[in-house]
């Protein structure tokens, strides 16, 4: 048997062995207003300079050295009123602090004393947006839309035009785990992509991450989406809402038992069918009847109870739904059609504060994403009124529904460490896409059938340890996240190593490191042209391999005159086994075969520069990103095996957002964003050939060529203006919010075609020319919106 | 803010909307530098046995902006050759017809294994050729076909025909099926008249899928050397008045490939969201396609 040294059991009980010196101060940072808990909020000791960041829940814990004396602790976050605290280091003690908004506070500058800059954190490649500036972008119709606030942020792309699909560092949207309240949504758009389903009344708090990804995250290739909602205020009622030109909503939140128990509910409708009714019954033929459903809705709603100190209960839940339904009927009988899709998830999560260096959080999670398409038709008896008439309807169902579970525990044995490590387990039910049929005639044969592929189901589990550990002016977080995934009786495993690491190169300059490796379990079939309701959610299979990938990053971050904050970012990622349609395919409308033979496997490659500079306070905040990047697939079975642009390689993308009060009743927003023009294929010839039926033969023009991918669409640009008017009244504060979105009218191509047309010739004949034409979606659109809060 | 101030935006702001509706704020003309395109022979032919009469489309490839239309070329040469002997290079075009037509000497055998070769000249264009061999009779068991026996997608009841074919393992095998619809008459002259056309089938098999200028194509991927009864139906009074025939086609490789294809070129044509498609040719020296099939003919009714 090999001799075991001792000395990495010392090392990992050096820590502990060490903190029987030390003293413990532990705790949570949360609103004064609202009660909610302030995530990445900042606490430390001045003349140490030892310090501690909140987690995701809102807790710290600060080990010091203890001592006779008293200790000074300073406490802040960004757009709060920074606080010193004083407190005895002669023992371990539970100390909670709630923070002063500055905008309660009156003052319109956003302000923070003293936080957690950017070359201090190790890991690279993540975005936090606060909600409030999230709230100030101009937005598509007055619809404030968080996923399009990311699109503005480098190394983040959108789709076609209006679609909320995010293209991260190379990645496809399926490669993004986007969860809300830590539950996966599967479908994050209504209406055909143009909104998203996130109410940004009733969002906390929106963290992405691009690379570098930490132990604790796992299952997508590209990025990680958290997006927390408000846990609802423990201290008084409060409500904001808006009413604009498709939708109206509220959120309401208050305490039920004051201090401990509160809700938060929030709702959001779009009308379009209401406005639009009167004008469809008027246009109606006489005795018809048209009624119609045409609209969207989303509900989120929360409730947290504080057992006491230690033990914290969140139940969350989120429900949504598109509905398009038509209803035609007369004296013969009814018509309805239409189709509908929507989620809902929810999450209990209970926080546990196990001791003042160890924080538990236990979730359990339930996601469910549904589509329908429902066509039936009644006919009233014609012969005799006795008989029952006739009925048929045929509905098209798939989806997917997640039941999960994880635990994660936060230690913290001294400032010099911080180890989270947890596991988790996912059951996935996936519904591919059945038809039910029902059916009674008069004379005919009755059915009541189900056609279709049956559902399959996957059981997904991971492990997970990671450590943030800083050794002199070098800080490295190490991990190592292990999953599985076990689907029709193959199991695959992955064992991912990840590690960052940040060296302060002076008191302002970081260099930063990033290492991941990634795996996915499931895919998304989906065109990448157009996000659709209809796009399935599939498991691996023992033909489809887990996607996987391997991503490097190096940057340098600094934060110039304590308000700039700059940052820049080289990254290369590789990706295996990632899929793409085969040539010639479409999904529109689900799928008539076994999915697997309709999709092929690759490889992907995507390297770039990301350049990110950030004013977060101040009365003017902002930022301007760029990216330059390449981005790469090659399938074997398309473009004759050769490598392709991916449709989204975006050579350079630019954006720019302002944010500016001009006083504290009026403020404006601007965002400019600027994309090289998509990759597209274009055919380069034709020529005619054969088509034949029996002994008739006929030509057919084909058109071909292309390589994939070799040609571009015009530039994407577009300029999005806004402008807020806000008055405080006694009780309450309303604001009137114009905006424009493409304000110089910019017509950004959302596909592209050969096209023929008509051109009159000086002597008045017309002859036929051939070109291309570029079709957009979104000219110069106003919008006005009321909002309120009280 | 004064309320006039609100409406004089609101105002602008309604007139700008009003101006972005208009048909071509929706789509522009764009200018895209496209490689310029060096014409080549293009051919199309689908030789079948039991033809009497080759039919071809020969010409040539136009770049995609080229405002020419296509038109046959004078002086185009045509040779259809057998195991490398001339088999006919009698090709006329009639006025007005785009396809050359060469009657010939005998009907097109079933033999396997007989080489057919098409090369043509175009003037001022260049030379191209292409080649098949000609695939063995497929081997038919069953062909069953049962009136209302099917269920289509949407739940209505349809007319089933199955087919079984016996595969031969270790080597590719390419099938297709066609249903051939028709009647006769009898003319003034008392001779008898057949009218036929190839019918639309569907099917719910996997194994199969759509294939121009059959009906349904497939490989024998799924059941090497064995056998497989391949199930399709369709809608409606199968025959009519008159009589259905399946028809059972073994393909070249070329055939099935480009008969997929085309199926999906067509499918995908004008959807800018689908998948491009290129469609398979086999032609050297140029663009198009011969394809070559061997069949049986199984009458149902």
């Amino acid at each position: 048997m090999r001799k075991t040294s001792p000395f990495p059991v010392l090392l990992c009980l050096l820590p502990c062995l060490l903190s029987a010196q030390k003293v413990t101060i532990s705790g949570y940072i949360e609103d004064a207003g609202s009660g909610e808990k302030l995530i990445s909020a900042n606490v430390y000791e001045a003349k140490t300079g030892d310090g501690a960041v909140t987690n995701t829940y809102g807790f710290y814990s600060l080990t010091l050295t203890a001592a006779p004396d008293s200790v000074d602790l300073y406490f802040s976050y960004i757009g709060y009123q920074s606080q010193q605290v004083r407190l005895p280091l002669n023992r371990s003690q539970t100390f909670n602090i709630a923070l002063q908004s500055s905008i309660e506070l009156g003052t319109v500058e956003v302000t923070a004393d003293r936080v957690e800059r950017i070359e201090e954190r190790t890991q690279m490649s993540k975005i936090e947006i606060p909600v409030e500036q999230i709230k100030r972008i101009p937005a598509l119709l007055g619809e404030v839309d968080v996923l399009k606030v990311l699109q503005l942020m480098p190394g983040v792309q959108s789709g076609g035009e209006g679609q909320n699909g995010l293209y991260v560092r190379g990645g496809s949207p399926d490669q993004n785990l986007i969860l809300l309240d830590g539950v996966p949504v599967y479908n994050v758009s209504h209406v055909l992509g143009i909104f998203s389903v996130f109410n940004a009344d009733a969002i906390k708090n929106v963290t992405l991450t691009k690379g570098g990804f930490p132990a604790r995250f796992g299952g997508r290739l590209s990025s990680v989406l958290e997006i927390n909602m408000k846990e609802g205020n423990l201290q008084e009622w409060h409500g904001e809402g808006a009413i604009g030109l498709i939708s109206s909503k509220l959120t309401l939140e208050g305490p039920i038992q004051k201090g401990k128990t509160s809700f938060l509910i929030s709702g959001r409708r779009t009308y379009l069918d209401l406005l639009a009714a009167p004008f469809l019954q008027a246009s109606a033929a006489p005795g018809e009847e048209v009624d119609l459903a045409l609209y969207f809705y989303d509900l989120n709603a929360k409730i947290q109870h504080k057992f006491n100190e230690k033990h914290r209960l969140f139940l969350s839940a989120y429900t949504g739904a598109d509905v398009l339904e038509t209803t035609i009927g007369d004296e013969t009988g009814a018509f309805t059609g239409g189709i509908n899709w929507g989620n809902i998830i929810s999450a209990a999560r209970w926080n546990w504060e196990i001791g003042p260096k160890l924080f538990a959080n236990t979730t359990l999670t339930y996601s469910r994403y549904n589509l329908g398409i429902i066509a039936a038709q009644e006919l009233k008896p014609t012969t005799d009124p006795e008989t029952p008439g006739e009925k048929f309807s045929a509905k098209y169902v798939s989806g997917i529904e997640d039941l999960g579970g994880k635990i994660d525990f936060d230690y913290i044995p001294n400032p010099n460490h911080y180890l989270r490590f947890g596991l988790g387990v996912t059951h996935h039910t996936y519904r591919p896409g059945a038809t039910s049929i029902r059916s009674e005639f008069e004379q005919e044969i009755n059915l009541d059938t189900i056609l279709g592929t049956s559902n399959a189901y996957s059981t997904e589990f991971f492990l997970y340890g990671e450590d943030d550990f800083s050794i002199g002016p070098l800080k490295i977080n190490a991990g190592l996240h292990a999953s599985g995934f076990s689907v029709d009786g193959e199991l695959y495993t992955s064992l991912q190593p990840r590690l960052g690491l940040r060296w302060l190169l002076d008191k302002n300059w970081a260099f930063k490191a990033g290492f991941s490796t990634m795996a996915q379990y499931i895919n998304l079939l989906s065109s990448e042209a157009l996000t659709l309701p209809t796009d399935l959610w599939v498991p691996s299979t023992a033909r489809i391999k887990p996607q996987q990938s391997w991503q490097a990053a190096v940057g340098v971050a600094r934060t110039f005159r304590d308000e700039y904050e700059f940052s820049l970012e080289a990254y290369y990622k590789e990706m295996d086994n990632v899929i793409s349609f085969k040539e010639g395919a479409t999904f529109l409308f689900g799928l008539e075969n076994d999915w697997q033979d309709k999709v092929t496997q690759g490889k992907g490659e995507s390297y770039g520069l990301e350049v990110f500079m950030q004013k977060k306070v101040g009365r003017t905040t902002g930022w301007i990103g760029y990216t330059l990047s390449w981005n790469w697939r090659q399938f074997d079975e398309i473009n004759s095996g050769e490598r392709y642009p991916f449709r989204y390689d975006r050579r350079h993308d630019i954006s720019v957002v302002v944010n500016h009060d001009f006083t504290p009743r009026i403020g404006m927003s601007f965002a400019w964003v600027y994309g090289t023009g998509n990759a597209i294929t274009l055919n380069t010839y034709r020529f005619q050939t054969v088509d034949r039926d029996e002994e008739y033969v006929y030509s057919n023009t084909i058109e071909s060529g292309g390589k994939r991918n070799a040609f571009r669409m015009t530039d994407y640009h577009r300029l999005d203006f806004s402008i807020e008017f806000r008055k405080q009244k006694k009780n309450w504060e309303r604001k009137w919010v114009v905006g424009v979105y493409n304000t110089y009218w910019h017509r950004n191509p959302y596909f592209m075609y050969a096209d023929t047309r008509s051109v009159q010739q000086p002597d008045g004949s017309f002859k036929n020319e051939r070109v291309f034409r570029e079709v957009s979606l979104l000219p110069l659109i106003p919008s006005v919106s009321y909002q309120f809060k009280f | 803010m004064k309320a006039q101030t609100l409406f004089i935006w609101l105002g602008f702001l309604s007139l700008l909307a009003q101006q972005a509706c208009t048909d071509e704020s929706f789509s522009q003309i764009v200018k895209i530098e496209i490689p310029e395109h060096e014409s080549l022979p293009t051919l199309g032919m689908d030789l079948r046995n039991g033809d009497t009469l080759a039919q071809i489309i020969v010409n040539k490839s136009l770049g995609i902006l080229d405002q020419n239309e296509f038109a046959p070329i004078d002086n185009t040469k045509i040779q259809l050759l057998r195991n490398g002997a001339l088999l006919t290079d009698n090709f006329l075009l009639a006025p007005g017809d785009q396809f050359f037509k060469a009657q010939l000497p005998a009907p097109i055998e079933h033999t396997p294994g007989v080489t057919y070769r098409v090369q043509v000249e175009v003037p001022g264009v260049g030379t191209a050729f292409a080649e098949q061999i000609m695939p063995a009779k497929p081997m038919v068991s069953a062909v069953v076909f049962s009136p209302d026996g099917g269920v289509s997608p949407d739940g209505e009841r349809v007319d089933e025909i199955k087919v079984t074919i016996q595969d031969v393992g270790g080597e590719k095998n390419y099938y297709a099926l066609d249903l051939i619809e028709g009647w006769f008459e009898i003319d003034q002259n008392g001779d008898t008249l057949f009218q036929t056309y190839s019918s639309y089938i569907e099917t719910n098999d996997p194994v199969l899928s759509p294939g121009t200028p059959y009906a349904l194509v497939f490989s024998d991927e799924a059941f090497d050397g064995g056998s497989y009864t391949a199930r399709t139906f369709k809608y409606g009074n199968t025959g009519g008045d008159g009589f259905a025939l399946v028809r059972v086609y073994q393909l070249t490789r070329d055939a099935f490939l480009y008969a997929r294809s085309l199926s999906q070129y067509w499918n995908s044509n004008g959807n800018p969201f689908a998948e491009p498609v290129t469609v398979h040719g086999n032609v050297v020296g140029g663009y198009g396609a011969f394809i070559l099939s061997n069949y049986l003919e199984f009458r149902i009714k």
